[in-house]
């Protein structure tokens, strides 16, 4: 190996924790990006297949004219997890302020699925309606708690499920 | 009440803008107001270092040294000490006091450190053969004290530090990141120190020993160990070693110094 190479190889080995962080960033782009697409595409064909169902927040929504057979607790919770570029992105948001979009799309998703595995389950008791839905988010994992780091938040969905009699 | 079932209002909450492009608007501002930080703190750093004085500087200097303080001082660093004592004799710097200290490494280097203290790795202490190529590394170490290099490397670091710990916390990835990657500036900045260094102690040499042979000896072996090209010196702290090497030559020549290669002293250490 010649001198030129080595000293090459030195630099490369003196700045090794600048490019780990240059190619976490890269990686955390790319991987969240396409695990995003496609996390959109599932939620947008889940969302029209149980479209028929409604859900409401409001606790009154109950048809009068027809007699409650069931009422159930029902749930759905999902946890999405940061990606390095993500956290990067929204720590230099923080210096400047305004939106972080990197969290806000995050969120979206997570609230989005864990309606969609609520309204899952609903659709597989037969629910004819779902009210008083209620949406709960906390950060976990292990930077949980700590300053300058989320490592995934979880999004928790629950209502009451009704049934009328057939 | 008729429940109208629709699917969520578009991308509303999640916004399709782009991110990568956004990402690298404000790491540009970001990077800029740092630079701006650094270079403006840098110069404040600069009227400091001429103004402090030595006793607070070795109240500074004092966890630096902790790791050395608790070794007990061996034979070789008495000896090494003397042989400093004998050489500050001869510099501007008599008032002050000055601590040589080995440190067990293969590198060959020594250290300007605050508060007085040389450190010397013992791989230098290997690869010197005469008192005279040792006594021109330590007059360049002093040569650094007389500029007051040593403060300023110290607080450009420690503006470095403060910068990445405003902004992101302390001992946080990004701190270590941040630091690591500016430094790279930083030790553009001392090169031409280094060769005010070298020229200091040609100087000192010439009035110990009346003769400057040696001075670039060391400096010719870490040449062979440098890359051929000059691209890559920018990333490191001395400049090309044959620039230096350079320099030297040619104070020598104009101060009409003698060089007399066989009249060095064996080192005995």
């Amino acid at each position: 190996m010649n001198r030129d190479n080595l000293a090459f190889l030195q630099i490369i080995l003196n700045n090794l924790d600048v490019i780990f962080f240059i190619f976490l960033v890269f990686l955390g782009f790319t991987s969240g990006t396409i695990a995003e697409k496609s996390h959109y595409r599932s939620i947008k064909k889940r969302e029209e297949n149980l479209m028929h169902i409604p859900v409401v927040n409001s606790g009154d929504f109950i048809d009068n004219s027809k007699e409650i057979e069931n009422v159930y607790f029902i749930s759905g919770s999902c946890v999405v997890a940061l990606d390095y570029f993500k956290m990067v992105f929204a720590a230099i948001k923080q210096i400047f302020g305004g939106r972080i979009q990197s969290y806000e799309t995050l969120i979206d998703r997570g609230r989005r699925e864990a309606i969609l595995r609520l309204k899952e389950k609903a659709a597989s008791k037969n629910v004819d309606v779902i009210i008083n839905l209620r949406i709960e988010t906390s950060s976990i994992g292990q930077n949980a708690g700590q300053k300058g780091g989320i490592g995934s938040v979880e999004v928790f969905a629950y209502a009451t499920a009704i049934t009328y009699k057939k | 009440m008729k429940y109208i079932p629709k699917l969520p209002d578009g991308d509303i909450n999640a916004p399709t803008t782009n991110l990568l492009k956004d990402f690298i608007y404000f790491l540009a501002i970001l990077i800029l107001v740092i630079i701006f930080i650094y270079v403006f703190l840098g110069f404040l750093v600069d009227i400091v270092a001429e103004k402090i004085s030595p006793e607070f500087e070795e109240k500074l200097a004092y966890n630096y040294m902790m790791m050395f303080e608790k070794k007990p001082i061996t034979v070789k660093e008495k000896k090494l000490q003397k042989f400093l004592n004998d050489l500050v004799s001869y510099t501007d710097l008599k008032n002050r006091k000055f601590n040589a200290r080995i440190l067990e490494t293969k590198q060959v280097n020594a250290l300007a450190m605050p508060g007085g203290n040389i450190i010397v790795l013992s791989g230098l202490l290997k690869t010197v053969k005469t008192e005279n190529q040792l006594a021109y590394v330590l007059y360049h170490e002093l040569g650094h004290y007389a500029h007051k290099d040593h403060l300023r490397g110290l607080g450009r670091g420690l503006v470095l530090s403060l910068i990445a710990t405003v902004l992101f916390g302390s001992d946080t990835f990004f701190n270590r990141t941040l630091s690591s990657s500016i430094s790279n500036i930083q030790l553009k900045y001392t090169r031409s120190q280094e060769i005010k260094a070298d020229l200091y102690a040609i100087d000192l040499l010439y009035k110990k020993y009346k003769n400057v042979a040696g001075a670039t000896d060391l400096l010719i072996v870490f040449g062979k160990n440098e890359p051929a090209s000059k691209a890559f010196s920018l990333f490191t702290t001395h400049p090309h070693y044959s620039d230096r090497i350079k320099a030297i030559d040619n104070y020598i020549k104009k101060k009409n110094y003698k060089v007399l290669m066989n009249s060095q002293i064996k080192l005995n250490l």
